[in-house]
C-alpha cells in the first residue's frame, strides 16, 4: 500500500541559503513519527513546504501518491492533512467553538446566497457544523468552554483548541508543531493522552518536538534534522545511540 | 427645536447611506489591510448605471409605475458593481498582495481616477437628473418634515445592515471573513480559500455600494461623475471613526458621521453669527476625521492597533 505520506528529495533554499537539502522520510498509516534537531535545523520548514505554505526548491510531497507540493494551503488540507503551530495561532477574537467551526469550513458548503436566504439545508448545515464542532471540543477536554473566547483561555487550553481545530477538517495526518512547548509537566502528561487517543483513533501524527521524553516515550520512529539535512532515522533507541544525533546536539568536540 | 428635530433626521438619513458606503471600505480594510479608494466610484457607477436604465425603461414602457422602473435600475446596479469590484481586486490589489503596502495604495488611487474618467466619457460632464418617480409623501413629526423617500431610505439601509450583520456574524462564510480577517496564512491552513474570501469581500462590499449609490442619487435627485470622491472620503471618515475593520463601528461611524454633520451644517450659521454658512457641511466630516486620528486612532469600536502581532 501507498505510504501516507512520503516526502522525497526536498530542497528548499531562501536565496542562497538552503534551508532543506534532499530530505526524505514518510509516513505509515496510524504511526506517530517525531521530528527532531536543534534549533535552525529545518523542521518548522519543512511543515511548511508540506503544508502549502512554502513552495519547494526541488522534491516531491506525497499524500497517498498523490504530489501535494506547491500547491496551496486549503487544497492540501482538503486532501486531509491539517496541522497546528510552534507559536499558537487561534483566532483569538472568535470563540472557541467558532475556532472550530472554521476548521468545518472546507467540510460544508453554504453558500452566500443560502447564508442570506437561510434556508433549511443551511440551517441544518449550520447546526450539524456546530453540533460537530462541540463534539471536538468535548474530545479534546474542552467540552464547556465553546462559549469562552479563544485568546482568554489559558495556555495548555489554547494548545488543545488548535489540535480540535485541526482534527475539524477530518485530517488523515495531523502535524503537530512544538504541541507541549511551554506547558507544565501536569499539562504534558495530558497532552501525551490526547495525543495516544487521537493515534488511537487512527489517525497518524508527525511530530515536531524539543521534548526528548515526549518524543522518545511516544514516537515510532524519529528522524533528526541537522543544517536542514536528515541526519539520522529509525526506531528511538537506535537514533539515541547514533553518533550523528550526539555530535549535532552536543557538538563535535562532546 | 424645529431645526434640530429636523437635522437629527436629515441626518440619520445621510447617515445610513454613509454607512452603507463605510462598510464596503471596513471590510476590505479588516481583511487585506488596505484602503480601496476606488469604493466611492463604485458608488458613482453604481448611480449612474441605475439612472441609465431607469432612463431606458422610461423610454421604452413609459407606462411601468415608478417604484417599478427605480426597482428595476437597482437591480441591474448591484450585479454591475459586484462586477466592477471583483475586477478591480483582481486587477489592482490582488498581483501587489505581496507588495509593500504603499503599492496598493497607488493602484486604488489610480484605479479611482481611472473610473472617474471613464464615467465622464460614458455619462458626460453633466449633472444626470434622478426622474421624480418615487413617492412624494411628507410627514411632520415632531416639527420635523419626513419624506417618503427619507423613510425608506433609513429602511432599507438598516435592512441591509441587519443582513450584513448576521451574514458575518451567523453564516459559514462570515466566519470563514472574520477568521481571515485575523490571520489570511492561519485561514488557508485551516480549509479556507481565501482569494475567494477576498473576492467575496469586495463583491458584497460593491453591491452594497451600489445600493447606496442609487439612495444618494435618488435623495439628492442628481448624479454626477465626481460624486463618487466626496462621498467615498467623507464614507471612509466614518470607517475611521468606527474604527477600521470593524463592521458595527463602520455602521456607527456612518450614521454619527451623518447627525455630525447635519447638526454642523444646521447650526453653523448661529454659531458664527452668519459668518460661514451651510454649505460649509463636508469640513464636518474631515473635522470629524483629524480629531479621531489624533485623539483615538483605533476609532471607537476598533482595537489598538498595536494588538495586531
Amino acid at each position: 500500500m501507498t505510504p501516507l505520506l512520503s516526502v522525497q528529495g526536498v530542497c528548499k533554499r531562501f536565496g542562497g541559503l538552503a534551508a532543506l537539502e534532499d530530505v526524505s522520510l514518510t509516513v505509515n498509516d496510524g504511526e506517530i513519527y517525531g521530528l527532531i534537531g536543534p534549533n535552525g535545523a529545518g523542521k518548522t520548514t519543512l511543515f511548511n513546504c508540506m503544508t502549502g505554505l512554502y513552495s519547494v526548491s526541488a522534491g516531491q510531497v506525497l499524500l497517498r501518491g498523490t504530489a501535494i507540493q506547491n500547491r496551496k494551503p486549503h487544497e492540501v488540507v482538503r486532501r486531509g492533512f491539517a496541522r497546528t503551530f510552534q507559536n499558537i495561532r487561534l483566532f483569538a477574537n472568535m470563540t472557541a467553538l467558532e475556532n472550530v467551526m472554521v476548521g468545518r469550513h472546507i467540510r460544508s458548503r453554504a453558500s452566500v446566497l443560502g447564508a442570506v436566504l437561510r434556508g433549511r439545508r443551511t440551517r441544518e448545515e449550520e447546526a450539524a457544523v456546530r453540533a460537530r464542532a462541540r463534539e471536538l471540543l468535548d474530545y479534546v477536554g474542552l467540552g464547556g468552554k465553546g462559549r469562552l473566547i479563544a485568546g482568554h483561555l489559558a495556555y495548555g487550553d489554547q494548545r488543545r483548541l488548535e489540535i480540535a481545530r485541526a482534527l475539524a477538517t477530518e485530517p488523515k495526518l495531523l502535524a503537530l508543531d512544538e504541541p507541549v512547548a511551554g506547558m507544565n509537566p501536569v499539562e504534558r502528561q495530558h497532552m501525551r493522552e490526547l495525543l495516544l487517543k487521537l493515534r488511537h483513533g487512527g489517525l497518524s501524527l508527525l511530530l515536531i518536538e524539543h521534548d526528548v521524553k515526549l518524543v522518545m516515550g511516544l514516537c515510532d520512529r524519529v528522524a533528526v534534522l541537522d543544517y536542514g539535512r536528515k541526519i539520522a532515522e529509525g526506531d528511538t533507541a537506535s537514533v539515541q545511540r547514533d553518533p550523528a544525533v550526539i555530535a549535532a546536539y552536543l557538538g563535535d568536540g562532546a | 427645536m424645529d431645526i434640530l428635530a429636523q437635522q437629527l433626521v436629515n441626518g440619520l438619513v445621510l447617515g445610513s447611506i454613509y454607512a452603507l458606503v463605510a462598510l464596503g471600505y471596513t471590510m476590505v480594510y479588516g481583511i487585506l489591510e488596505l484602503i480601496n479608494f476606488a469604493h466611492g466610484e463604485v458608488t458613482m457607477i453604481g448611480a449612474m448605471v441605475a439612472l441609465t436604465v431607469i432612463g431606458a425603461l422610461l423610454g421604452v414602457f413609459p407606462q411601468l409605475p415608478g417604484l417599478v422602473v427605480v426597482l428595476g435600475g437597482v437591480l441591474v446596479a448591484i450585479p454591475a458593481c459586484m462586477l466592477l469590484g471583483f475586477g478591480i481586486e483582481k486587477v489592482a490589489y490582488r498581483p501587489l498582495r505581496h507588495a509593500p503596502r504603499l503599492a496598493p495604495l497607488i493602484t486604488a488611487i489610480g484605479m479611482s481616477i481611472v473610473l472617474q474618467n471613464a464615467a465622464m466619457l460614458v455619462w458626460g460632464r453633466q449633472y444626470v437628473s434622478f426622474p421624480p418617480l418615487l413617492p412624494q409623501g411628507r410627514y411632520v413629526i415632531l416639527g420635523a418634515q419626513i419624506t417618503d423617500l427619507q423613510i425608506f431610505i433609513v429602511l432599507l439601509s438598516f435592512t441591509i445592515m441587519g443582513g450584513l450583520w448576521l451574514l458575518v456574524e451567523r453564516s459559514r462564510l462570515g466566519r470563514a471573513m472574520r477568521a481571515t480577517a485575523q490571520s489570511r496564512e492561519v485561514a488557508q491552513l485551516m480549509g479556507v480559500n481565501v482569494d475567494r474570501i477576498v473576492s467575496l469581500t469586495f463583491i458584497v462590499g460593491s453591491g452594497l455600494a451600489a445600493v447606496a449609490g442609487v439612495m444618494v442619487s435618488a435623495y439628492y435627485g442628481l448624479a454626477h461623475y465626481y460624486m463618487g470622491f466626496m462621498l467615498g472620503l467623507k464614507a471612509f471618515s466614518a470607517a475611521v471613526l468606527g474604527g477600521i475593520g470593524n463592521i458595527v463601528g463602520a455602521m456607527l461611524g456612518g450614521l454619527l458621521l451623518g447627525i455630525i454633520e447635519a447638526l454642523g451644517a444646521g447650526y453653523i450659521g448661529d454659531l458664527t453669527g452668519g459668518f460661514l454658512g451651510s454649505h460649509y457641511q463636508d469640513v464636518f466630516a474631515f473635522f470629524v476625521l483629524i480629531t479621531v486620528l489624533v485623539f483615538r486612532p483605533s476609532g471607537l469600536l476598533g482595537e489598538r492597533v498595536a494588538n495586531r502581532a
